[in-house]
C-alpha cells in the first residue's frame, strides 16, 4: 500500500513542563478531514504514568437500530458494555480475530459486557439488523484518540518525549494501520497533519430502512 | 443478303437491348431482394442479440438474488467466520443445487479459495474474480461477469459475504452451454444458430453451440472475424454472422457469442418469385424475337422492293415502287424514291432527246440516224440508205436569215418524209439521211423526192427554189457497218450532184478515184514547195497597140508520180478541201515575183492571176497582195486579178468587200469565163471590174457559128457600153482574129497568139514574134 505522509513538526521555545497538549489532524488524499480515524501513540520511553487497563468501562450502545459510536477506540483489556436502547432486541456478534463473540438476543436496558483482551479491530454486527455496523479498535498502546467531525484527534497531557504515531480507519485496507515515523512531543506542539488513503467504498453504518419491520 | 443481314441486325439489337434492360431489372431485383433479406437478417440478428442479452441478464439477476440470499444467511456467515470448512462446503453445495448453478465458489476477503464446486463436485481451482468485479459487487451487492473456465463459459454472479464487514466472496456460475443456446434460439424470432466462443491462440474455439459445434469450430479456424457483422459460406450456405462480445477471459482474450443465420433460408420465400420472373423473361424473349422479326420484315420488305427498283432503273426501266406502308418513314422513302425515279426519267428523256436531235430544228440528228441504221443493220435483211443534200443552200444563206434557213430545213425534211414516207434525220448542215426498206422502190422514191422539189418552198412569204441531190447505198453490198454506209452514201451523193436525174448509186470505182484525189492534196502541198507546180503564162494581145500587154498565169503541175495533172483535176478539189489557200498564196507570190522580174528586165508585162471563191471570201487577201507588191516593188497596174461569175455569186456581199478593196488598191479586175454563168451584164455593172473575158466556148467556133458571132458581138458592144474592156479567150485561128477585130474586141488570148509558155520561152517569144511588148 502506497501511503504518503506529510509531517510538519515545529518546536517553539523550551518549556520544562511535564505534560503537554498535542493533536493529530487526519485528512484524506482529497484534503477532506477524516472522521472516526483512530490515532494511537506508541511512547518510545517509559511513561511516568502507566496505562490503567480495566479501570474504565466504555460503551457501545444500540440506538435506533444503529451502533453508537461507529468507532470506539479502547486499550487492551478494556471492558465494553453493549446497552440496548431500542425497544426491540439485538444480537450483537463479531467474527473478528481480535475478539470473536456473540451476544445472544437481549432486550431493552439489558446490558452485556465484553472485555477485549487482544489488540486489533473488532467488527461488530447485528444478526437481526444487517445494516448495523461498528468497530472497536483495541489498541496495545496507552494513548489512543479518535478524530471528530473536524478530523482532529485531541491528545492532552502527554508526557514530553518521543512517540510513534499509528493511525487506523475502517476504510483503510482491511486490518491494516498506518504507522508514522517517531515524533517528539514537547511543551508546545503544533498539530500533526496526517493524510490517509481511504478506499472509495466507505464502510458506513446505514440507517435502518424506514418503516422497517424489526 | 444485305437485307437479311439488316433483319438479323435489327433482331439482334432488339434482343441485346432487351437483355440489357432485363439484366438491369433482374440485377436490381436480385440486389434489392438480397439487400432486403440481408438487412432483415441483420436486424433480426440485432433483435436476437437483444433477446440474448435480456435472457442472460434475467438468468444472472435470478442467480444474483439467490446468491445474495445465501451471502446473508447467518449460519453460512457464521460458518465462514468461524472457519467451519465442512459447513461452508455443505451450504455451498446445497445452495448450488438449489440454484441449478454449475459453478459455486467461495473465497476469503483476500481472494484465497475456501471452497469450490463444479457440476456438484469439489474442485481445487476456480475462475478468476477480478478486483473490479469485486468492487462492483461490494457497491451493488451483486456483480456479474461472463468468464471462461476450463474451456467453458459461465455467467458468474459474485456477491460479498459480510459479517458485518466483508469477510468473503461468494460466486455462482451458470454455464452458457448448448441448453442455454437452444433456449435463446427458441426465443428468437428467426431460426438462428448460436455459438459460444472463446478466443484462443489459434482463433476462436467453440465452447458450445446450438448445433454442429464441430463444423463451426472447423469453420472458425478458416474465417477471419474482424467486423461484428459479416457473411460467409458455412455448411455450404451463405450465412450472416453477428458476433457479440460477452467478456474477456483470464488471459485477456475475447469471449463472445456468435449468432448466425442462413441467407439461403432467408431467401427461400423469394424462390417462387424468382421462378415467376424467369418464366416471364422467357416468354418475353419469345415474344420479342417474333415481334422484332415482324418489325424488321416490315422495314426490309420495302427496302428489298426499292433495291430491285433501283436495279431496274440502272437497266433503264423506270418503274415506280408500291408500298403497303402509309405515313411512316418507309412510305416517305418510297415516295421520295418514286419522285426521284420520275425526275431521273424525265431528265434522261430530255438528255436523250437533246443527244439525238438537232438543236436548231428539232429534227433527228446524225447520232440518231446512226443508231437507226445500226438497228436496221442488226434487224433488217436489206435496205437502202439515202443521203439527200439541199442545193443552193450557200446562195440562199445570202438572202435568208438564220430562222428562215432553219424553217427551210424543216420544210425540206417534212417534204422528204412525206414523199418517202419515212423518218428523216439531219446528218449535216445541208444533208439529210433516210432509209428505204424496199430496195426495189429506192430509185422510184429517189425520183419522186427529186421531183417534189420542183415545187418551191414558201418561207416567211418568200418563195424559195431549192434543189435536192441524192446518194444511195445498198445494204448489204455497199457497206456492212454504219460508218462505211454513211461514207459511201456521201460518195454516192458526190456523184449524184452532177447526175442528170439528181441521184446516183454508190460506185466503188469512182469512190476509189476520189480517194486517190484526196491523197493528191497532200502531194499538191508538197509540190507547191518543191517546184513541181509552176506557172505557164499565156500572152494577151492588145489589138489597139498590136503589142503583148499582159500574160495570164496558168497553173501547171507536173507530179513525179502522177505526171501532168490538169488543173481541173486538182483545183476544184483543193477548193473543197481548203488547200486552195496554199495554191493562192503560192500563186500570188510567184506571179508578182515574175512580173517584178520582167519589170527589172524592162519587159512591161502585166500578170493576170485567177482567184477562187475562197479567195474572195478572204478579207485578208488585199493586205496580203499589197504586202507582196511592196516586197517586190511592183506597181499595182502590173497585177490583174480574174474572178469567175460563180465565185462572186457564192457570197456576193463578202466578195464585193474584197473586190472593192482590191480595186481601190489600183488592181484591175476581170470577169473570167464570161457567158457561162447566169449573171447578166447589169449585174456585173455593180462590180468594180474593168474587163470581161468572153469564155472560150463562144470564141472557139466563132468562124463557123453565127449564133456565137451574134453573142460575141453583142457582148463586146454591151461591155463597151458599160465602159469595160473586153477580152476574147480561145482565139485559135486568124479568121476569129479578124472577126473580133471587126467587132471591136480589145484584147485577144489564145493559141493563135501563143500557147501558155514558161517564163523563159515567153521572153523568147516576145523577142522573136511580131508583137513584142510596149
Amino acid at each position: 500500500m502506497k501511503v504518503s505522509v506529510t509531517i510538519l513538526l515545529m518546536l517553539l521555545g523550551s518549556f520544562a513542563v511535564s505534560a503537554a497538549d498535542f493533536s493529530v489532524v487526519v485528512k484524506d488524499e482529497n484534503g477532506a478531514v477524516v472522521e472516526n480515524a483512530v490515532v494511537s501513540l506508541e511512547p518510545k520511553f517509559t511513561l511516568n504514568k502507566p496505562m490503567n487497563a480495566g479501570q474504565e468501562v466504555l460503551e457501545m450502545g444500540q440506538r435506533g437500530a444503529m451502533f453508537t459510536p461507529f468507532v470506539l477506540p479502547v486499550h487492551v483489556g478494556t471492558k465494553v458494555s453493549f446497552p440496548n436502547y431500542d425497544e426491540f432486541r439485538h444480537q450483537v456478534y463479531s467474527f473478528s480475530k481480535a475478539k470473536r463473540f456473540e451476544l445472544r438476543l437481549y432486550g431493552q436496558d439489558e446490558s452485556k459486557s465484553v472485555i477485549f483482551e487482544n489488540p486489533g479491530v473488532v467488527a461488530l454486527g447485528c444478526n437481526i439488523h444487517d445494516n448495523m455496523l461498528a468497530y472497536i479498535y483495541v489498541s496495545e498502546f496507552p494513548i489512543v484518540a479518535k478524530t471528530g467531525e473536524d478530523g482532529v484527534a485531541p491528545l492532552s497531557e502527554l508526557e514530553e518525549g518521543s512517540y510513534v504515531v499509528h493511525i487506523w480507519h475502517p476504510d483503510m485496507s482491511s486490518g491494516s494501520k498506518m504507522t508514522l515515523p517517531a515524533i517528539t512531543v514537547g511543551d508546545q506542539n503544533d498539530p500533526l497533519n496526517a493524510t490517509v488513503k481511504l478506499r472509495s467504498i466507505r464502510s458506513i453504518q446505514k440507517a435502518p430502512a424506514e418503516g422497517g419491520d424489526y | 443478303m444485305l437485307f437479311s443481314r439488316l433483319r438479323t441486325k435489327l433482331t439482334f439489337v432488339y434482343l441485346a437491348l432487351f437483355f440489357a434492360v432485363m439484366g438491369i431489372i433482374l440485377f436490381s431485383f436480385y440486389r434489392s431482394v438480397t439487400d432486403n433479406v440481408r438487412d432483415q437478417t441483420r436486424e433480426q440478428l440485432s433483435a436476437s442479440t437483444r433477446v440474448f442479452e435480456r435472457i442472460v441478464n434475467y438468468r444472472v439477476s435470478t442467480l444474483g438474488e439467490s446468491a445474495g440470499a445465501l451471502a446473508q444467511d447467518y449460519g453460512f456467515r457464521q460458518a465462514l467466520g468461524t472457519f467451519d470448512q465442512p459447513t461452508v462446503m455443505s451450504a455451498l453445495n446445497n445452495q448450488a443445487r438449489r440454484l441449478e448453478a454449475d459453478l459455486a465458489v467461495v473465497t476469503d476477503i483476500d481472494g484465497e479459495l475456501i471452497a469450490a464446486l463444479m457440476d456438484g463436485a469439489t474442485i481445487s481451482n476456480m475462475p478468476r474474480i477480478d478486483d473490479a468485479l469485486k468492487q462492483k459487487a461490494e457497491l451493488q451487492g451483486v456483480a456479474t461477469e461472463i468468464v471462461a473456465f476450463e474451456g467453458r463459459i459461465f455467467e458468474l454472479v459474485v456477491t460479498t459475504v459480510r459479517a458485518p464487514v466483508p469477510i468473503a466472496w461468494l460466486a455462482f456460475g451458470i454455464e452458457l452451454d448448448q441448453a442455454a443456446a437452444l433456449e435463446i434460439k427458441a426465443l428468437s424470432p428467426i431460426d438462428l444458430e448460436i455459438g459460444f466462443l472463446i478466443e484462443g491462440g489459434q482463433g476462436f474455439g467453440v465452447a458450445a453451440a446450438t448445433s454442429d459445434a464441430e463444423a463451426l469450430s472447423v469453420f472458425l479456424k478458416k474465417v477471419h472475424m474482424g467486423a461484428a457483422n459479416f457473411h460467409s459460406r458455412f455448411m455450404d450456405q451463405d450465412h450472416m454472422f453477428r458476433r457479440l462480445p460477452l467478456g474477456t477471459s483470464e488471459v485477456g482474450t475475447e469471449i463472445s457469442a456468435l449468432l448466425y443465420y442462413s441467407m439461403d433460408t432467408a431467401l427461400a420465400p423469394y424462390e417462387p418469385l424468382v421462378i415467376t420472373m424467369i418464366t416471364v423473361l422467357g416468354i418475353s424473349i419469345l415474344l420479342l424475337v417474333a415481334g422484332s422479326v415482324l418489325v424488321s420484315s416490315s422495314v426490309t420488305k420495302p427496302l428489298t422492293d426499292l433495291a430491285s427498283a433501283a436495279k431496274n432503273i440502272a437497266e433503264g426501266q423506270y418503274r415506280e415502287v408500291e408500298t403497303s406502308s402509309e405515313g411512316d418513314e418507309v412510305a416517305d422513302l418510297t415516295s421520295s424514291f418514286n419522285q426521284m425515279v420520275k425526275a431521273v426519267h424525265e431528265r434522261e428523256s430530255k438528255i436523250r432527246f437533246q443527244a439525238y436531235h438537232d438543236a436548231e430544228t428539232g429534227l433527228r440528228n446524225r447520232l440518231m440516224f446512226e443508231r437507226t441504221v445500226q438497228t436496221d443493220i442488226d434487224e433488217s435483211d436489206s435496205f437502202v440508205l439515202v443521203i439527200a443534200e439541199v442545193q443552193q443552200l450557200p446562195e440562199l444563206r445570202t438572202v435568208l436569215n438564220h430562222q428562215n434557213i432553219n424553217d427551210l430545213i424543216k420544210c425540206v425534211a417534212e417534204r422528204i418524209e412525206k414523199v418517202a414516207d419515212t423518218g428523216v434525220a439531219r446528218i449535216s448542215t445541208e444533208a439529210f439521211g433516210f432509209l428505204v426498206h424496199d430496195a426495189s422502190e429506192a430509185e422510184t422514191l429517189a425520183s419522186l423526192v427529186v421531183n417534189s422539189f420542183m415545187t418551191p418552198f414558201d418561207i416567211a412569204d418568200i418563195v424559195i427554189d431549192a434543189g435536192i441531190k441524192l446518194g444511195l447505198v445498198k445494204f448489204p453490198g455497199d457497206g456492212e457497218d454504219v460508218a462505211t454506209l454513211l461514207r459511201h452514201g456521201q460518195a454516192a451523193l458526190d456523184i449524184g450532184r452532177t447526175a442528170a436525174r439528181g441521184f446516183a448509186w454508190y460506185d466503188p470505182d469512182k469512190d476509189s478515184s476520189q480517194k486517190a484525189r484526196l491523197s493528191m492534196m497532200s502531194e499538191l502541198r508538197a509540190g507547191l514547195k518543191n517546184g513541181e507546180v509552176r506557172f505557164a503564162y499565156q500572152p494577151k494581145l492588145d489589138l489597139s497597140t498590136g503589142k503583148i500587154t499582159a500574160a495570164e498565169a496558168l497553173i501547171r503541175w507536173i507530179s513525179p508520180t502522177r505526171g501532168f495533172v490538169a488543173p481541173d483535176e486538182f483545183i476544184p478539189m483543193a477548193e473543197r478541201t481548203g488547200d486552195i489557200r496554199h495554191v493562192t498564196d503560192w500563186g500570188l507570190e510567184a506571179a508578182i515575183k515574175q512580173a517584178a522580174d520582167w519589170q527589172k528586165q524592162g519587159i512591161n508585162l502585166a500578170v493576170a492571176i485567177n482567184l477562187s471563191t475562197n479567195d474572195l471570201m478572204n478579207q485578208n487577201l488585199p493586205a496580203f497582195i499589197l504586202a507582196l507588191l511592196r516586197e517586190h516593188n511592183l506597181p499595182a497596174k502590173f497585177l490583174k486579178l480574174e474572178v469567175t461569175e460563180s465565185a462572186v455569186m457564192h457570197d456576193m456581199t463578202r466578195a464585193l468587200d474584197v473586190l472593192n478593196m482590191l480595186s481601190a488598191m489600183g488592181l484591175s479586175l476581170s470577169i473570167d469565163d464570161y457567158g457561162t454563168g447566169y449573171s447578166s451584164l447589169s449585174y456585173i455593172k455593180k462590180l468594180p471590174v474593168s474587163e470581161i473575158k468572153i469564155d472560150k466556148s463562144f470564141v472557139l467556133n466563132l468562124a463557123k457559128s453565127d449564133e456565137d458571132n451574134i453573142l460575141v458581138r453583142s457582148t463586146i458592144e454591151l461591155g463597151h457600153n458599160l465602159g469595160l474592156s473586153v477580152t476574147a479567150e480561145g482565139v485559135e485561128d486568124e479568121a476569129s482574129v479578124e472577126r473580133l477585130r471587126d467587132y471591136g474586141c480589145d484584147v485577144l488570148q489564145g493559141y493563135h497568139i501563143a500557147r501558155p509558155l514558161p517564163p523563159a520561152e515567153l521572153e523568147a517569144f516576145l523577142k522573136e514574134s511580131e508583137y513584142g511588148t510596149l
